[in-house]
């Protein structure tokens, strides 16, 4: 059932009582993309992200994964998906070690392949000098480590990725990035969203600028800025509030 | 504008307020419907004891001195009960509440912090508690014929200031314990706690009051000796507790002098220690505070990698064995959780001493006490589950609390994780009451039959409330909450426990049908009411099979269709 795209919002809404978070969505990613989603702050990104993650029910619309209907086929669709979220909330009493085997658990990982996996993860996103220690004790920059380790255990085909760089030191920066690069390079796809625009700006093949739930712009990096203008000029030009209709 | 002041409690009001804004409407709807069923309980609960009171007081002799001890009985425990449960809640309200760091960052006086936590505190851990004494109080005026000046004075004045009274213990003792943690080790005072503990238990066991004791109540003798003892007040006067019953029985007895005066010194010291505990405690909160946080900081500590595997290695498949383990480890990892535990066994554990006690003193040969005990038994059982089921099964769905995004973004079923938790509370506690009904029936010396009536009893009844308390707690879920004990607290947790008192209750008055057979059997008035048991058993299996699945389907639809 494995689809050419990796993620389609087809008609995506959701209502939050009168308001509308996100309005009608249409957007496709395909395989080996790193797509990013920009928006100002309350534009509906993470509300679309969350739906995505089937974190958040939609009003209206249908999502894939890679072929697989998020709504009929959620178990199928979820074991494709690593998901990184905003804020890293891990169990505060369970280590760093601890919750990567608790997640292995939830995706039916073996033993030897959860324990080969972890301490691959371990060492490629800088954790195994504190891997041991309780998660209550971390700091922001150390859960968004753990959890981004957690999001590709399983060898995921999709990463959401909400805010990457929030709370991260510089060469956890550096790390991430080559980290997305990387696996967009091996035929993943990334869906990321971001206020950071230079980070927008240097990883993403295409960008989609959101703004009161629709969808503004959609373009290929090259294009978006047309080769000289830079992303944030373009993004506070299409969000401001006369700008982007 | 707002309606509320810009006082501590306006300010309080307007969050409250703020939270039902945001609510939608089906929310809405469930909290005015618990508000409802609470006050509807509320009132259930005055009419019950004006019943148990004037049908105590219509026994000549032996009614009036039967209810003064029992409304001694009943506020003494609710008293303790209200130390214990300030203690707990403190760690949660006093200690690790994020509000408290927000509130230190700004030009908020310690002293005023420390009140706000303390006020929120006492309201957490004891509304649900005298919610239950105002129906005690009107109920014993009623029956005294009390008018409803007297009866507002004795909630207002004896009640409220009792409720403040053990708040104040509660969390002066928790500081303390902190002081010491602080100048000794975490380790130290834990093992303080459980000594204080267990002497406690051997206390009571040692100087258990014979007045209680209905030796040989069959005979006349024993029951004229049993009616003296009543009679005699030999109360400490340094508990609280008895300050509101001798208020109360000064009343009774039309000895106002002596009802003002005790209603005052509840008054005057509730005021007192608060004031002292203002600012004693206040001046050195932030201290205190910081010192208990450090401890926590040390408690962290590491596991050995290797221990990570429990995860990925079980005899049960995953992800069951992974969320089972996740589950027991965090419950091993949160003092507070097992602490609580610790503290019901310990109760558990009077119970059982004193009905060793008492099964040694009475008279067996007597069916109807016999059967009365038994029967009692079955029902306490029924109230531990209740109780259990609410304090640890209904936050079982909550605990899961801000990680919960993970579980519901890996592919686990929402029908999978409904039955970890039940599975894992139900052998628990199961196991717990099981034994209790098992010991106690083999001390009794109950007959096969009735030895089966009680253990399909207590486990139909084990299963229905687990199942009640998870999918409550599915339709009444606090993520952002940690403290298990809070979450209980919430208007939900309060309705998990009127649905569970009210089966009980249901269930106890089924089961009586056979048993009154039973007596009359033992009476050799009757045949052996195997026909009645069945039929019992066959109406009780229905009953729970409803109380088991609904909730639990009610529960999981609300889960799968939440936004995260």
């Amino acid at each position: 059932m494995l689809s050419t795209f990796a993620i389609e919002f087809n008609g995506i809404t959701k209502k939050y009582g009168n308001s509308l978070a996100v309005d009608n969505l249409n957007l496709s990613i395909p395989s080996g993309e790193l797509f990013g989603f920009l928006g100002p702050n309350g534009a509906g990104k993470t509300t679309a992200m969350k739906i995505a993650a089937g974190l958040v029910r939609a009003t209206g619309g249908k999502v894939k994964i890679c072929g697989y209907d998020l709504e009929s086929h959620s178990l199928e669709a979820k074991r494709l998906l690593g998901f990184v979220p905003e804020s890293p909330y891990i169990y505060e009493s369970l280590t760093g070690r601890e919750f990567l085997h608790y997640c292995a658990g939830l995706y039916r990982l073996s033993n030897p392949v959860t324990l080969e996996k972890v301490e691959e993860l371990c060492e490629g996103f800088g954790i195994g000098s504190w891997a041991d220690r309780r998660a209550g004790e971390y700091s922001h920059g150390m859960k968004q480590r753990i959890v981004m380790a957690s999001a590709f255990l399983h060898n995921p085909k999709v990463i959401l990725i909400d805010e990457p760089m929030v709370g991260l030191d510089p060469a956890g920066v550096k790390l991430v990035k080559t980290i997305l690069t990387s696996f967009c390079g091996k035929g993943g796809s990334v869906f990321l969203s971001t206020h950071t625009l230079t980070n927008a700006e240097e990883l993403c093949d295409r960008v989609a600028i959101i703004k009161s739930g629709n969808v503004v712009k959609l373009d290929n990096m090259s294009e978006l800025t047309d080769g000289n203008i830079p992303l944030e000029e373009v993004f506070l030009l299409l969000t401001s509030e006369d700008g982007g209709s | 504008m707002s309606i509320f002041p810009r006082t501590r409690i306006g300010w309080k009001m307007r969050i409250l307020w703020g939270s039902i804004a945001l609510d939608s409407k089906a929310v809405r709807i469930g909290k005015f419907l618990s508000l409802f069923v609470i006050i509807a309980f509320s009132v259930g609960a005055t009419i019950f004891f004006y019943n148990i009171f004037s049908k105590l007081l219509e026994i000549e002799g032996i009614g009036q001195p039967l209810l003064l001890r029992i409304l001694n009985i009943t506020l003494t425990t609710v008293f303790a009960m209200l130390v214990v449960s300030n203690f707990i809640t403190g760690i949660a309200t006093i200690y690790r509440s994020d509000e408290i760091s927000f509130l230190f960052s700004k030009p908020v006086s310690s002293h005023s912090i420390f009140l706000s936590r303390f006020l929120d505190n006492l309201v957490y851990s004891s509304w649900s508690l005298a919610v239950l004494g105002i129906p005690i109080i009107i109920a014993w005026g009623i029956v005294y014929k009390l008018s409803w000046l007297y009866i507002i004075m004795l909630i207002i004045f004896g009640l409220i200031p009792l409720v403040l009274i053990s708040a104040e213990i509660g969390v002066a003792l928790l500081a303390g314990l902190v002081y010491i943690a602080r100048k000794t080790s975490p380790k130290f005072s834990m093992l303080l706690v459980i000594l204080v503990m267990f002497g406690s238990l051997a206390f009571i066991a040692l100087n258990r009051d014979e007045g209680l004791i209905v030796e040989g109540a069959a005979r006349t003798s024993t029951v004229e000796r049993y009616l003296a003892s009543l009679s005699q007040e030999q109360r400490n006067l340094a508990l609280p507790s008895n300050w509101l019953s001798f208020a109360l029985t000064g009343l009774t007895k039309k000895d106002i002098k002596r009802s003002i005066f005790f209603i005052c010194l509840l008054s005057l010291t509730a005021v007192v220690w608060l004031k002292w505990l203002s600012v004693s405690l206040g001046g050195i909160y932030y201290k205190s505070w910081s010192a208990f946080n450090e401890i926590v900081g040390k408690k962290g500590g590491s596991t050995q990698a290797i221990k990570a595997q429990r995860f990925t290695r079980g005899w049960l498949p995953n992800p069951l064995n992974a969320m089972l383990r996740k589950d027991l480890l965090q419950f091993r990892r949160n003092p507070s959780q097992w602490g609580q535990f610790l503290i019901l066994v310990a109760f558990l554990l009077v119970y059982l001493i004193n009905l060793v006690y008492v099964s040694s003193r009475l008279d067996f040969d007597n069916p109807f006490w016999k059967t009365m005990i038994l029967f009692l038994n079955f029902a306490f059982t029924g109230f531990i589950l209740a109780t259990l089921s609410v304090r640890f099964v209904f936050p079982l769905i909550s605990l899961e609390g801000k990680s919960f995004w993970k579980v519901r973004s890996a592919p686990v079923s929402v029908k999978l994780l409904f039955w970890e938790k039940f599975f894992l509370a139900f052998v628990v506690f199961m196991g717990l009451c099981e034994l209790i009904v098992w010991f106690t029936n083999r001390v009794l010396n109950v007959t096969s039959a009735m030895m089966t009536l009680t253990t399909v009893g207590t486990f139909l009844m084990g299963a229905a409330l687990t199942g009640l308390g998870i999918g409550m707690g599915a339709l009444f879920p606090n993520f952002k909450e940690e403290s298990p004990m809070k979450i209980a607290s919430t208007p939900g947790g309060i309705l998990t426990v009127v649905l569970s008192l009210l089966y009980v209750s249901v269930m106890v008055a089924i089961l009586a049908w056979p048993a009154r057979g039973y007596f009359i059997y033992l009476l050799g008035n009757g045949p052996f009411p195997a026909g009645r048991a069945l039929t019992a058993i066959i109406f009780v299996t229905g009953v729970n099979l409803l109380i088991l699945l609904l909730p639990v389907k009610l529960g999981r639809q609300s889960i799968e269709l939440r936004d995260i």
